[in-house]
């Protein structure tokens, strides 16, 4: 009988009195496998009171909409009505599934904190797409075709590799206080991420996923730019604004977001969605991350620095992290054909799916 | 109209402690407005209020489960401490811009909860990263994992359920899910 076993059913209550005056005899003759009974304990614990707090949460949720309503509840009822008229003609199966859609996003969309936006000419570009009928229409069709479906995110951007050891970088923005986040692209299928690291300066999260194998992605293409790039240096980036990956280009027009150093501000019209997607300089260095538009300046988007994100991931506090995140040193990409390039790079951005409470 | 019962801050603890609904119902539906005010005029929006206040009856409701805890203030003046201190830290914690400093508005009616905060915190810490752990861990061990640990169904009743073929093979699958879910959580915390 394996250890672990045993410390479950004593745990659990499942032992005989005879069986259990025997464990705990030789629980106290024997220290090593004490040791090894606590630290099992207190991680059931743990597991436990996990448990217990998110039903103690949900509870404090139910009580203050029972007391104090809702947005919430108003934005899902709308959805409803919505949903309800778009279904009639599709047929109780497909209408079956929806509702569980529904009910899936009710749940999704409670909880976490909803922060504000720090400048109000500062539009960040995570694309929301609640009410998006695109999303719904493509949900019935997915359901026909009997392909994998998916509940729709309902906060989408971008994405890309910094190794191909399953880490990406993404806007902090974007997968802030989110409830879970999946990322994908034409050559892969959804795969389930979490945040490694973030750091709010520079509006930046670390993702890993933990199956890197699903994606098998080759060698990176680009590379980490570590020194700043000059004024009027051109420039591209690819995003996801809608399901397929978009290019745009433009130069960096200036060293500063209103002051803020950790910024570019580049002339190239972002859309929502374009939010963490690579910036590149005509040789395939990466030199920044987009984050965010000018909403009075109509063609201008803003990107943290790569030579900030770079001291970001060299700086990382834990060792073990730190040594997986070393960016890929080799370009692949410099003169080449652009188009030639975009055909390399598209393999490493994704789409990054981010479910979390709307604001 | 059926008269609603007015609970003291004793009864208020005594109720969280014994997990009373009754209790737990009239505790959050008197004090939300106090935190709700107090974060409105701080900059923050009525959802970050909720949030705030929610939290805040988390630290008072673990509070009451430890035999040594006594308030000693109003309960009203233990709330809004608490609250204010999370808001603060909120604050501070998400914006690089705008930090409000802490003894800039004293009034007489705080009293200390810094290690109720910090113990909250540390505990927050670990139950999330349990929560995560549980996230990455996935189907089926996930509700394999919470059917023996927290529904706590034998090993027959999850065998029949999952489909093994005998209660070992549960055991062993039981096994597997739960040194993965250790590698999970152990490996993160090391952060």
């Amino acid at each position: 009988m394996r250890n672990i076993d045993l410390f479950d059913s004593y745990l659990m209550g499942h032992l005989n009195a005879e069986d259990k005056k025997a464990f705990e005899t030789r629980l106290s003759e024997d220290a090593a496998l004490k040791s090894e009974f606590n630290t099992h304990k207190k991680f059931v614990k743990t597991l436990q009171a996990n448990n217990a707090a998110q039903n103690f949460k949900n509870k404090l949720k139910s009580i203050h909409k029972d007391a104090f309503g809702s947005n919430n509840i108003k934005h899902i009822q709308q959805e409803k009505s919505f949903f309800q008229k778009y279904i009639k003609p599709t047929g109780m199966a497909a209408s079956i599934a929806i509702i569980a859609v529904i009910t899936t996003i009710t749940v999704l969309s409670t909880g976490g904190y909803v922060m504000k936006k720090q400048n109000s000419n500062y539009t960040e570009l995570e694309k929301q797409l609640q009410n998006s009928q695109e999303a719904i229409i493509e949900g019935i069709e997915s359901i026909a075709k009997k392909k994998p479906t998916y509940i729709p995110a309902n906060f989408m951007g971008t994405g890309f590799a910094i190794n191909n050891k399953g880490y990406f970088i993404t806007s902090l923005h974007l997968v802030r206080n989110c409830d879970s986040i999946f990322i994908g692209n034409a050559s892969a299928e959804r795969l389930g991420a979490r945040i490694v690291h973030t750091d709010s300066k520079l509006d930046i999260a670390i993702l890993k996923i933990d199956s890197p194998a699903a994606l098998s992605l080759k060698d990176l293409p680009y590379s980490f730019k570590t020194s700043t790039s000059d004024l009027g240096e051109k420039i591209f980036t690819l995003g996801y604004p809608s399901q397929d990956i978009v290019y745009g280009e433009g130069t960096i027009s200036s060293a500063s977001r209103a002051g803020d150093t950790n910024m570019y501000q580049i002339s190239i019209p972002v859309n929502p969605g374009n939010s963490g997607g690579p910036l590149l300089d005509e040789y395939g260095n990466i030199i920044g991350v987009v984050s965010g538009k000018n909403q009075n300046a109509e063609g201008t988007g803003f990107a943290s620095k790569a030579v900030y994100i770079s001291e970001l991931l060299k700086n990382i506090e834990d060792k073990e992290l730190q040594k997986e995140l070393t960016p890929n040193k080799r370009n692949a990409l410099k003169g080449m054909k652009r188009s030639e390039q975009i055909k390399r790079i598209t393999p490493f951005v994704f789409n990054v799916y981010v479910y979390k409470a709307s604001n | 109209m059926a008269v609603k019962r007015q609970f003291t801050d004793s009864e208020f603890i005594e109720g969280l402690k014994n997990d009373n609904d009754e209790a737990l119902n009239a505790l959050y539906k008197k004090y939300f407005n106090v935190v709700l005010r107090y974060v409105l005029n701080n900059s923050g929006t009525e959802e970050e209020a909720q949030d705030i206040y929610q939290e805040t009856i988390i630290v008072l409701y673990n509070n009451t489960k430890k035999p040594e805890f006594t308030l000693n203030c109003a309960m009203q003046t233990y709330i809004y401490s608490v609250a204010k201190r999370l808001w603060l830290k909120q604050l501070n914690k998400h914006s690089h811009v705008f930090k409000l400093s802490e003894s800039a508005d004293e009034d007489g009616t705080l009293v200390d909860v810094g290690n109720d905060i910090h113990e909250h915190e540390e505990k927050e810490k670990q139950l999330f990263r349990m929560n995560e752990s549980l996230v990455g861990l996935g189907e089926p061990c996930k509700t394999l994992i919470e059917d023996f640990y927290i529904k706590r169904l034998s090993m027959e009743e999850i065998s029949e359920k999952f489909g093994y073929t005998n209660a070992d093979n549960a055991k062993n699958q039981k096994y597997k899910c739960l040194q993965r879910l250790k590698r999970l959580f152990f490996n993160e915390g090391e952060k």
